[in-house]
């Protein structure tokens, strides 16, 4: 199945979650959340198309809002040394910057502990239902704001 | 007396003098055998991620390559990728050869420093200094390609800095002739070696269902049934014109992944072989402006990078505003992505697996943390083991004890418990 296809079902499947879907010029599929209570159901469903490999979780602090995208990948066939292309595919939801909670996917993708702790130190963002939400980057006694976040960022030109 | 046995904590780290980073892991004991172990990281942020957006990102390349002292190409690589991409640049198949070249050059560096590593963590420092010496072969031509043998800096954003001579084209083959016999031995002789199987030989095992379920990455992953190569699975640079291998293993426990790596530097040789004998001719860059004219034309847009890393995938994604300095960048490093199999494959170990079980994922704490807070030591407390201290106690209680009998994979703690698959000539 090619990243057109897999667009295509998932389109449909999403259907009622997604709020916008587009395939960039290099093949990656990037799905936008309508609203992020409905992550668990995304993740639910990428999971059964077979997309069971998160890359990565990415916090983007802009205007007034946290944008959160889950990077997943679909892994390509292999066949005796051979390994066929995969599929890359960003799922992003919409955090309002006066209410940054986001829901765990830690229950489905146990890998996601590890980049929900790296979310809640560098952005800020409460990941509800984590199950270990201690910190993972900054130090212990850092109490400097989470060192993403607009307001938080020095920037010297 | 169960009770008070598995309350028993073993602080291990932060001070962490085999790897020379500061990890530290707290395990749960019940008597020699670790029943849960957890893991902290924060003790060396260095705040990269918040640099990046006050530089240009012809800036970002240098800082980016300073992220890691032994996969700096891989940092520059998917940085200037992601960049290119933005820019929709056309990298030049030359440029694409000579970044083929020294990624896997340094691929080898990187597998042979582990391997090296490896040997070390068992007592084995024959293995440590053999390893260690072949390596040099690698260094020397880094050296000679870039002007450098750590920080080759000779990725720009269209392109490459540095041209190959045909001169370096041999030295780079004769090399790869020398490399190829000593890899032809390690193949021979480390599996098979005594030493190294009493201590890799279903140690730390990291089964297919564990290693998918956590998104295991590099060799760990592929050592573990897992195949994934963004080499292949996403190519870039020359890899669509060359002709490799992706090395897997179904057995997921050191020795697999010991046998993994050294397979991927047979292959990376094959590579090195390929480019060097058919490196077309051409430019070096993608377009003749200066680099400040290209920056001029970055639009508002993200890009997603990924690259094979001698650690496995790493990802760099970048957010552009339009201007000469990034939005957002953020690394997502192959460690970090590994370290939940090693907090697993701790579970049902012996205390004194420890040390190797950490370096059998090739670790590296300034990829992972990238944040400089000096620790104070307070979280080890007084009586905290140091992984030097665990690594000789690991070595004393091997030597006392000859061949054991590994303890059982199976236990409450273990989220998933298969056994190994496949038989051992």
């Amino acid at each position: 199945m090619n990243q057109s296809q897999l667009k295509r079902n998932l389109d449909e499947e999403l259907a009622d979650i997604i709020a916008a879907s587009s395939e960039r010029d290099d093949g990656r599929l990037e799905f936008v959340l309508g609203d992020r209570t409905d992550l668990d159901d995304a993740v639910a469903t990428l999971r059964d198309a077979g997309i069971t490999h998160l890359i990565t979780i990415t916090g983007v602090d802009s205007d007034e809002q946290v944008d959160v995208l889950y990077h997943f990948l679909k892994y390509g066939e292999y066949d005796a040394g051979d390994l066929s292309e995969g599929v890359e595919l960003t799922l992003r939801a919409i955090v309002p910057d006066d209410d940054p909670t986001i829901g765990t996917i830690t229950d489905q993708i146990p890998a996601a502990g590890l980049y929900e702790r790296e979310l809640m130190d560098m952005l800020g963002v409460e990941v509800t239902g984590h199950p270990n939400p201690k910190k993972l980057l900054l130090p212990d006694d850092y109490d400097g704001g989470p060192p993403l976040r607009a307001e938080n960022v020095e920037v010297t030109d | 007396m169960s009770e008070q046995k598995a309350g028993t904590e073993i602080p291990v780290g932060p001070q962490h003098p085999s790897l020379k980073e500061p990890a530290n892991f707290t395990l749960n004991v019940d008597g020699e055998v670790i029943t849960g172990a957890e893991m902290k990281l924060s003790y060396n942020h260095r705040g990269i991620e918040q640099a990046v957006l006050g530089n240009s990102y012809i800036e970002n390349i240098y800082l980016l390559e300073r992220i890691c002292g032994i996969c700096s190409h891989a940092h520059t690589s998917a940085f200037t990728q992601g960049v290119e991409e933005l820019l929709d640049l056309d990298v030049p198949p030359r440029a694409r050869y000579i970044r083929t070249l020294i990624g896997e050059l340094e691929r080898i560096h990187s597998h042979m420093l582990w391997l090296g590593v490896a040997g070390h963590e068992i007592g084995f420092d024959t293995l440590w200094q053999y390893a260690w010496r072949d390596r040099e072969i690698v260094m020397d031509l880094l050296e000679e390609i870039t002007g450098n043998r750590v920080h080759y800096s000779i990725n720009t954003i269209g392109g490459v800095r540095e041209d190959l001579t045909d001169d370096q084209r041999e030295t780079i083959l004769a090399g790869m002739d020398d490399l190829q016999e000593r890899i032809d031995f390690y193949q021979e002789t480390v599996p098979n070696e005594q030493t190294v199987r009493m201590r890799c030989e279903n140690v730390g095992v990291v089964p297919k269902d564990l290693a998918r379920e956590y998104c295991a990455v590099g060799a760990v992953g592929r050592a573990s049934g897992v195949p994934t190569d963004v080499r292949k699975d996403a190519p870039y640079a020359a890899y669509d014109d060359v002709d490799f291998d992706v090395i897997t293993d179904d057995r997921g426990d050191l020795l697999a992944r010991t046998v993994v790596r050294i397979g991927e530097i047979a292959q990376a040789i094959r590579i090195i072989r390929q480019v060097a004998e058919r490196i077309p001719e051409g430019d070096l860059k993608a377009s003749a402006k200066p680099p400040q004219a290209l920056l001029a034309q970055v639009p508002e847009d993200d890009a997603v990078s990924r690259y094979e890393a001698p650690r496995g995938e790493l990802i760099h994604y970048i957010r552009s505003d339009g201007t000469d300095t990034p939005a957002r960048v953020h690394i997502r490093v192959p460690t970090l992505a590994n370290w939940p199999t090693v907090v697993e494959s701790l579970k049902g170990s012996y205390i004194a697996d420890t040390p190797i079980v950490v370096a059998g994922i090739d670790p590296c704490i300034s990829c992972t943390s990238r944040i400089g807070v000096e620790t104070d030591g307070s979280h080890g407390g007084e009586n905290a083991f140091d992984l030097d201290e665990l690594r000789e106690y690991g070595i004393d209680w091997y030597d006392e004890r000859g061949n054991v009998e590994r303890p059982s994979t199976a236990g409450e703690g273990r989220t998933a418990t298969d056994g190994t698959e496949g038989e051992r000539p």
